[in-house]
């Protein structure tokens, strides 16, 4: 390497120090502190609540049993919460945009002081962590987040990093909340789940397919199911379980594949799943940017049938595709909006909405440059539920932070408590060996035509259903090894 | 260097750092103890990596050794029950062989064509871990790999324990490099890396010497695989992917090739900075792009020329001659 | 596999083939030209693609407007790469791979922060219908790719052949010392290679920027099929990119039809391996000195 004069490797080092500097101040800034002078643009404050507090605030903590907003209590000490996901790179989509979903929570909670438990208020801080999806990665930020912040409830997405970072987090009686029930585990006693209502969700698609189909008989023959999405952990187990519906309810299996997560060329593999004549067709749990080129190649291909999937994201895939062709294949997945007109004008979904849009939307101070997704509100979905826990079981600790498992059991013992989605209670000891996961209803939408977007247009109970089915989906999933007890 | 004084100097410093780690664990946070022990493997691979630079070439291929290193160990003691202080080395050995391999097959390829040749290869190999859930786990890799077991009293699956086996394994892993840099065959080595023509026409067995600069340096980062692998008891095909590599890179540029200390140095200021700058995670991999470019630019000697320069001004020397590295 | 299913294997193959075609052809002109391999080439991809989609899908320029301004943008890139990293370090083969490797961070980082993270950045496709033909269905957006990718390497072959410029740049890639004996200003050459590569890194960013998932990731996904492509062609080949651009554009499609990606990709990356193990200087180049 040629040699180069002195002076510009001072500039360097002053550049490198210069580098350092900006880095260690810029980190100090960066910290995802409460702020609870970020607040809502919504007009009416109410006389009488703390300041900053708005209505729609109000409705959104009303899930709370007992906040008493406005009656003041101690300052307990900080909370610490952890935020462990992908926050970059393709799998983000499932990550990052739940950290706004918490932060609405978290700033409402700390308007008023904090949360109410056992006679005293305690402020809660999140704490972020990118672990790009990958397992080693997850198990350092859990790491980090326990040993440095004390962080006593985590957000995840779950899959792999539920797995590796398990067995620190038990060790720690840490809550972990991942997004996929299919994580629960005996062995793991705080990993929860239930937000991403999967896979019932996936389930019911097969069910609601199977009505907008013609008959067996109609047909002459049994009707055919494909499945094709990435090769991730939560696929295939979600996967697993929604091929035993499928069985279940009659369907006859043509396709199979999971296809790499390096995948961008989508041509060849629409081509193989058409070619074995599918009447259904299931993106599974796709990830967003693959749904999108999965639904352009179908369309482009001629694909003529049902198209099932965990979550469609209208916006993007209608640049590619016409609303037509989405209506006619039906378009079926099961996360719904929160702005759409079944929940009612006034409800919990409209005032999340509102504060959403007040904060991230167009606009507004801290706008993320996107519509509203599903993630944004999957997070909060246990976060909650497991502060619901901590009011319940700090009556019997008064003065002190219930344990997590006092917690946990709180929410075992209460026949329904207030979710996102609806009325729900702990479940799952059939499905995965440990009352650890939420159910509530279960949101189906179907693309809208007329709304040129996605619209609910059932709200089902799962366990009555899986009573009836439970035997063939437990065969299927047992034969692929994805039971609990077999991974 | 042949005076007295800098040679004591430099063995105070020396065993003033080595006390200073001994001491760190008990008076640091139980986090930073776990940093610490990823800058270990950092500067395994960073030395192991600048043996098999100076003699043959900047091959893309040494983070998936790490890799091998790293599955071999923890699927041996997962799936066959060998012992994890045996699995280790085991790694080492099948990561060396590998490294081999690739470069037998790649001795005649040169220039851009051995750049691209051995990111190819290595990303085959990782592929091949990614495709096949049987027996590597696919995307899910593995998990539960055992931890040490306790022997001789101390229980080496908790972090302290561990600390001080990997501080043990580094610092004989670099003083092996050490030895083998002042050695014959180190010798031989440094005639490779500054004129090989004349090397050969003295009669060191090229070729041979290649293959064995990349046996040792593969070992070594196997080694720090297996290592990896039984504290965190779970491995997965993306941490070895090319990014990383390019972090090893960028580690190693930065602090220089020329002396025994400058990866050493690179990985110091480098990684430090890395895991700072862990709250700007998104806009951090620009900040060591541009840091890259511009020590090629305006340092290429990197940060250990910077100090010798410094150093020899402040003793009043003339300065160290630096190889032309190409 | 039905004669359905093949006839639209090979439609997909032969489309893309035409897609790896114009992104390599660029990548091999800067080698050849430079004897130093652009690993950014896939980043001013991106950033083509990116221009189209701030343009286009983002304030509603008019499609072909777009993918115009995304070649000036290439080749603006092209240029001050060259300046600024190409010239410096010129001779010095390690140091100009790992200062592209460099600045593949910061473009990646560049256009995270500026258009975002997460999901992909949709750009709607202003052709949205498909080409029939024979019982097999291809997007038009692909299919336009073909004629492009032959007016670009057809039209680079002319240039190369009848044009002063253009058998300056070839005298470059054969003997720099030599072309300079003969008055050719080496560095002009070298800036002009690397706009001609810029521009066509960029006119293929922006016309398959409807094609592929616009996010900071794509530069690093399309980079390795485009050196696979560079290298088992020949490097510095023009020629070279055009046969290997079919071999592997087939090869590809073919086995993820019939196995999946990834091993369609081992595949690739085992053929590339091969031809630099047995014959280095790939199908079609020539030898490096």
């Amino acid at each position: 390497m040629k040699k180069r004069a002195l002076p510009k490797s001072v500039v360097f080092i002053l550049l490198v120090a210069a580098l350092a500097m900006s880095l260690a101040l810029a980190g100090g800034c960066k910290k995802k502190a409460p702020t609870p002078e970020a607040a809502t643009t919504t007009p009416e404050a109410i006389s009488g609540l703390p300041a900053g507090l708005t209505q729609d605030e109000v409705v959104i903590l009303s899930h709370l049993p007992d906040q008493q907003i406005g009656v003041e209590y101690p300052i307990g000490e900080t909370i610490h919460l952890g935020f462990l996901c992908a926050l970059s790179g393709p799998d983000a989509g499932w990550g990052l945009p739940g950290l706004c979903g918490n932060n609405i929570w978290i700033d409402a909670v700390n308007k008023t002081g904090g949360l109410l438990v056992g006679g005293k208020r305690y402020p809660l801080e999140i704490h972020a962590f990118d672990d790009e999806a990958i397992a080693s990665k997850a198990l350092q930020g859990a790491r980090e987040l326990v040993l440095e912040h004390d962080v006593k409830f985590i957000s995840a997405i779950g899959g792999d990093a539920a797995k590796a970072t398990a067995p620190f987090l038990t060790e720690h009686k840490v809550v972990y909340a991942s997004l996929v029930p299919t994580d629960c585990d005996p062995n793991r006693p705080y990993v929860v789940a239930g937000g991403d209502i999967t896979p019932q969700c996936n389930m019911f698609n097969v069910l609601i397919a199977k009505m907008v189909l013609p008959s067996e008989e109609e047909m002459g023959r049994k009707l055919t199911y494909a499945l094709t999405t990435q090769d991730c952990i939560m696929s295939r187990q979600v996967g697993a379980w929604e091929i035993g519906a499928a069985k279940a309810m009659g369907f006859k299996i043509v396709y199979e594949e999971f296809f790499g997560v390096e995948t961008t060329d989508f041509a060849p593999i629409i081509t193989a799943v058409m070619a074995t004549k599918p009447d259904v067709i299931s993106l599974c749990e796709a990830w967003p940017e693959y749904q999108t080129m999965m639904w352009e190649q179908l369309y482009l291909q001629g694909y003529e049938g049902v198209v099932v999937q965990n979550y469609a994201d209208w916006e993007t895939n209608l640049t590619k595709i016409p609303a037509e062709y989405a209506a006619a294949q039906f378009g079926i997945d099961s996360f719904p909006l929160m702005d759409d007109p079944w929940w009612g004008e006034t409800s919990w979904q409209k005032s999340f909405t509102n504060v959403w849009n007040a904060r991230y939307g167009p606009g507004a101070p801290e706008d993320v440059k996107r519509r509203m997704t599903g993630i944004d509100w999957d997070h909060v979905i246990w976060l909650i539920p497991w502060c619901i826990g901590a009011q319940i079981a700090g009556k019997d600790t008064p003065g002190e932070w219930p344990s997590n498992d006092a917690i946990l059991a709180a929410l075992r013992a209460q026949p329904s408590f207030p979710t996102v989605l609806g009325p729900g209670h702990m479940s799952g000891k059939d499905m995965f060996g440990i009352d650890n996961m939420i159910e509530e209803p279960v949101p189906m939408c179907m693309f809208n035509l007329e709304a040129t977007d996605k619209r609910i247009v059932a709200h089902l109970n799962f366990e009555p259903w899986y009573e009836n089915i439970k035997d063939v989906v437990i065969k299927e999933v047992e034969k692929r090894g994805q039971m609990y007890y077999q991974r | 260097m042949s005076l007295p004084n800098i040679g004591r100097f430099r063995i105070g410093a020396l065993l003033l750092v080595i006390i200073g780690l001994c001491i760190f664990p008990f008076l640091a946070r139980p986090y930073l103890v776990e940093v610490a022990m990823i800058y270990f493997l950092w500067m395994i691979l960073a030395q192991s990596y600048r043996l098999i630079v100076t003699i043959h070439d900047w091959q893309l291929y040494h983070i998936v050794l790490y890799g091998v290193g790293a599955y071999t160990s923890g699927m041996l003691a997962k799936d066959l029950g060998v012992p994890v202080f045996a699995a280790i080395p085991l790694g080492g050995v099948m990561a060396s062989l590998v490294g081999v391999a690739i470069t037998s097959l790649l001795l005649r390829t040169k220039g851009w064509g051995f750049y691209i040749a051995t990111y190819g290869l290595a990303e085959f190999i990782r592929l091949s871990w990614l495709r096949f859930r049987n027996p590597f786990g696919g995307s899910t890799g593995i998990i539960d790999i055992p931890y040490p077991p306790v022997a001789g009293g101390i229980d080496f699956s908790a972090r302290i324990p561990y600390y001080f086996f990997s501080l043990g394994v580094m610092l004989i892993i670099l003083y092996m490099l050490y030895r083998i840099e002042k050695s014959r065959i180190g010798d031989a080595f440094k005639a490779i890396s500054m004129d090989p023509m004349l090397a050969a026409s003295t009669g060191i067995n090229i070729p041979r010497h290649r293959l064995l600069a990349c046996a040792i340096g593969g070992f070594f980062a196997g080694i720090a695989g297996g290592l990896l692998v039984h504290r965190l008891g779970a491995v997965d095909p993306r941490m070895f992917n090319i990014v990383t590599m390019l972090y090893l890179l960028i580690w190693v540029v930065v602090g220089g090739t020329n002396t025994f200390w400058g990866p050493m140095i690179g990985v110091s200021v480098m990684h430090t900075l890395f895991e700072l700058s862990r709250p700007l995670i998104q806009i951090r991999p620009m900040f060591f792009g541009l840091s890259m470019i511009l020590v090629l630019l305006f340092m290429p000697g990197g940060i250990e020329s910077l100090i010798s320069k410094a150093f020899a001004r402040w003793r009043k020397l003339p300065e160290m001659p630096t190889a032309e590295a190409k | 596999m039905t004669s359905q299913t093949l006839i639209q294997t090979i439609a997909n193959a032969a489309a893309v083939s035409g897609m790896y075609a114009l992104i390599a052809v660029g990548l091999t002109l800067a080698f050849g030209v430079m004897q130093m391999a652009n690993l950014a080439h896939g980043h001013f991809f991106m950033a083509g693609a990116y221009t189209v989609y701030a343009l286009y899908a983002l304030n509603k320029w008019p499609f072909w407007l777009a993918v115009a301004a995304a070649v000036g943008i290439g080749a603006v890139i092209g240029l001050a790469v060259e300046r600024g990293i190409f010239r410096p370090l010129r001779g010095d083969v390690v140091a100009g791979f790992i200062a592209t490797a460099g600045l593949m961070f910061v473009f990646e980082v560049f256009m995270g922060e500026v258009w975002g993270w997460g999901y992909m950045r949709p750009v709607p496709s202003p052709y949205m219908r498909a080409v029939k033909f024979m019982g097999a269905s291809v997007a038009f957006q692909r299919v336009i790719v073909i004629p492009f990718a032959i007016a670009c390497i057809g039209g680079l072959m002319i240039f190369m052949r009848w044009f002063r410029l253009g058998r300056a740049l070839r005298a470059v890639a054969q003997d720099p010392e030599a072309a300079s004996i003969q008055g050719i200003n080496i560095n002009r050459m070298t800036a002009l290679a690397m706009a001609i590569a810029g521009a066509l890194a960029g006119i293929a960013g922006g016309l398959m920027s409807t094609i592929y998932a616009v996010t900071p990731a794509l530069g690093g996904h399309i980079i390795l099929p485009a050196l696979i492509v560079v290298v088992v062609g020949g490097m510095g080949s023009i020629g070279g990119v055009t046969l290997a651009s079919i071999i592997m554009g087939f090869v590809n499609t073919f086995v993820t039809t019939l196995v999946d990606g990834v091993t369609a990709f081992m595949v690739s990356v085992a053929v590339m391996a091969l031809v630099l193990a047995i014959r280095p200087q790939g199908l079609m180049g020539h030898v490096v000195t």
